[in-house]
């Protein structure tokens, strides 16, 4: 396969004919080199799922680099950029099917999430600091309660209680992970400011709930 | 507890939906600990995340460079992710 340039890989991609069928060739190659690495942290190539996800998502990247090819502005080697449009591919889709099939899992094992604060259950820890713990506890969560709104809140249980991808927690909230993240970093300074005005020291708050 | 949010409550608690549990107030509060005004945000890191790894790769200083960019990478767990799969990725072709 011979090297590219930018410019070479953007005059071939957008020529017709053969040029552009070596081109597209030679980059669903370079994908699916990439992959390997891109997914070592979660699936192994050896694995049933990997070969599946890896077609899935080289056919996916070629559809959105051919697409997006006019945005890209050469800031980068041409094939950096779409490793990462392959990662991005590639991830949300691991994490959605992750997410599936763990719910799953779930429905069947535990239907209710704890309520009860598990925290304070700590056997280690004196009558008093177990007091302490609780009244922490409250006040936080009278902060939390005043503070969050009900989108906030909800951004918050799906991400961590329920351990949801952001992509499909952005779904059901009718937005995108972009205007998710803005949400609950407004959620997290709301709850800082409130915390200063409360006199609520976060290192504090933390290490009265150090695992003893 | 202000009217509003007992009520808030209370409906929650009719539709069968979670609180959140003691573990996940903890871990929002930790989380503030490295809040700041002004983050940016995934799409702005995504934007540069190829030209940022390459930099990253050739030596450059890009958490001084480009704190904000590096700040988001760890507040935020899947942007996180991905740009540790981009380095990855081109290591592992500059290997090859
Ligand atoms: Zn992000």
């Amino acid at each position: 396969m011979s090297k590219r340039t930018n410019e070479q890989w953007l005059s071939d991609l957008g020529a017709e004919g053969e040029e552009k069928d070596t081109a597209i060739e030679d980059l669903r190659n370079i994908i699916i080199r990439g992959l390997p690495y891109a997914l070592s942290r979660w699936l192994s190539p050896s694995s049933p799922q990997f070969e599946s996800l890896t077609e899935e998502v080289t056919q996916e990247t070629l559809l959105r680099v051919l697409d997006q090819m006019h945005t890209f502005e050469g800031r980068s080697q041409f094939t950096t950029w779409v490793h990462k449009i392959a990662i991005r591919t590639a991830l949300t889709e691991l994490r959605r099917k992750r997410w599936q099939d763990s719910s799953l899992d779930e429905m069947v094992d535990n239907e209710e999430i704890p309520v009860s604060p598990r925290i304070l259950e700590d056997s280690a820890v004196s009558p008093e600091e177990s007091a302490e713990r609780k009244d922490m506890l409250e006040r936080i969560q009278r902060v939390i309660d005043e503070e969050l709104s009900e989108r906030q809140r909800r951004a918050l249980i799906m991400l961590s209680v329920q351990g949801m991808p952001m992509a499909e927690a952005a779904r059901r909230l009718n937005t995108n992970r972009n205007a998710l993240y803005k949400l609950l970093h407004d959620a997290r300074l709301r709850l800082k400011q409130r915390m200063v005005a409360e006199g609520l020291d976060v290192h504090e708050v933390l290490g009265a709930f150090e695992q003893k | 507890m202000k009217t509003k949010q007992i009520f808030r409550k209370l409906l929650r608690r009719l539709r069968g939906e979670p609180e959140m549990t003691a573990q996940m107030m903890i871990e929002l509060i930790s989380s503030l600990e490295h809040t700041r005004e002004g983050e940016c945000s995934c799409d702005e890191v995504y934007a540069i995340a190829d030209q940022y790894a390459e930099s990253n790769l050739s030596g450059e200083d890009v958490e001084r460079l480009k704190p904000l960019i590096h700040h988001h990478m760890k507040m935020c767990q899947e942007c996180g992710e991905e740009y540790r799969a981009l380095l990855r990725v081109l290591e592992g072709s500059l290997a090859n």
